[in-house]
């Protein structure tokens, strides 16, 4: 029966060093043991030599083995064919891409400047010069087939005396003329019927800048044709 | 992408803190300074692991690295089922018991050399006198004991031994040794104790002296 009883307090020793028995386990132990020299002895036994094992000095850790084992790891670490890509590329652009980068900003900087000009709308005006040369349609005298010039040019009933005359037509981008001023000459209810009428069939070319027609003033000068 | 994965399986993951998560979340992502600090942090204590179970210190020194390499091939499929430093014993316990049997496939035994020192970094009794000042009795003592055990450490079987050692040397919980081994509590606590009762046999000589202290 004591014997009996000894062999299941010794199952228990173990886990009792080690707080894994239950409370009633515990209890059982403890009051077995203070009965009990010899399980006394076994529990004395049990618990230094889990201390002594403990006690073990832990062996140094060999440098070299870490270093190994981080170069090992790298080295695997790059096997992976993502990671060598991912290397490569970093590699590979991180020299260029800070130029890169600001050689694109400055080009648009410019581009944008440079738009931002061409897209402003601006009147030509006759005077008006572009690298000291005048606009052409300034310079250039009409020359037309049209009979309406014709008719108005060869009308037996001209309103045009010896006084020549002079305006100011202001045409727009499609060549119409939009509006105009007198700057010379007779002024009177016939002369400006004539001139409206003139300038209501007049077709111009219209002033480019840049390619782009735009609005523009010119001056023409009327003198009475005779035949 | 695989930190997106470790967030995403944070909050299930109940064996692992947010910090651990975090930090494993950091593997996954292949961070070259998470990796230093895993092999910082669990060399020392796998490498004991090691060096206890094979009995020899360049075994020991290569299986290390060979855990390592299993860790960084596996961590992609680490969910945190369990804790970080559990999932790493588990392999290092494979690693160490495949190296087990191969060693007794060619019927090397885990026997040391009285020459050699059993804390694995070939110091004379000398150095040690100088560095820790015991005296020289004391430091031949210490010797004796220490190849004493890991003899007899040598002398149980590969259960028995990995019971002992996760245990009462690296002081593992018996939950973690029943993760790290896959085996139940209750195996634990009977490996342990039988493990226990085999080393007590082995020791009695130290034991005594154990006593009289």
């Amino acid at each position: 029966m004591k014997r009996a009883e000894c062999s299941s307090i010794q199952r228990l020793m173990s886990p009792f060093i080690d707080c894994m028995v239950t409370a009633d386990e515990a209890e059982l132990v403890e009051s077995h043991l203070t009965g009990c020299e010899p399980c006394q002895r076994q529990m004395q036994a049990y618990i230094s030599v889990r201390n002594l094992v403990a006690r073990i000095e832990a062996p140094p850790v060999p440098e070299d083995m870490v270093l190994e084992t981080r170069v090992r790891l790298s080295h695997a670490r790059n096997n992976n064919f993502l990671v060598r890509l991912e290397n490569r590329l970093q590699n590979l652009f991180k020299p260029i891409v800070v130029p890169v980068l600001l050689g694109t900003s400055l080009t648009m900087l410019l581009f944008g400047f440079l738009l931002g000009s061409l897209t402003s709308e601006s009147t030509v005006l006759a005077q008006d010069h572009f690298d000291g040369q005048p606009l052409s349609p300034l310079f250039q005298p009409v020359h037309t087939d049209d009979p309406n010039w014709v008719r108005i040019a060869s009308h037996d009933k001209q309103p045009l005396d010896e006084q020549p005359l002079t305006i100011e037509a202001h045409v727009g981008k499609e060549g119409r003329a939009i509006d105009y001023q007198v700057l010379h000459g007779p002024q009177n209810p016939e002369v400006n019927g004539w001139i409206r009428q003139v300038l209501s069939l007049a077709q111009f070319s219209p002033a480019t800048a840049f390619g782009k027609p735009v609005e523009s003033r010119i001056i023409l000068s009327f003198v009475a044709v005779r035949n | 992408m695989p930190r997106e994965i470790a967030y995403n399986w944070l909050d299930r993951a109940q064996g692992l803190s947010a910090e651990e998560a975090l930090f494993v979340a950091r593997l996954q992502a292949n961070e070259d300074a998470a990796y230093d600090e895993l092999v910082r942090t669990y060399s020392g204590s796998i490498f004991h692991v090691a060096f206890r179970m094979l009995g020899d210190s360049a075994e020991a020194s290569d299986v290390v690295q060979e855990i390592f390499l299993k860790v960084f091939r596996n961590i992609g499929g680490f969910k945190g089922e369990a804790a970080l430093k559990t999932w790493i014993f588990r392999i290092a316990f494979s690693e160490i018991l495949n190296r087990l049997r191969w060693w007794k496939r060619r019927h090397r035994f885990a026997t040391m050399s009285l020459d050699e020192q059993p804390n694995g970094n070939g110091s004379n009794p000398g150095q040690s006198v100088a560095s820790a000042s015991p005296t020289p009795e004391q430091v031949l003592q210490s010797k004796e004991q220490e190849i004493a055990i890991q003899e007899a450490l040598g002398k149980l079987s590969k259960d028995h031994r990995s019971i002992i050692v996760l245990r009462d040397i690296e002081g593992f919980s018996y939950t973690e040794i029943a993760d790290v081994l896959g085996v139940s509590i209750g195996t634990v606590k009977s490996r342990l104790a039988r493990a226990r009762g085999d080393l007590k046999k082995s020791l009695v000589r130290y034991l005594s002296v154990q006593r009289l202290r």
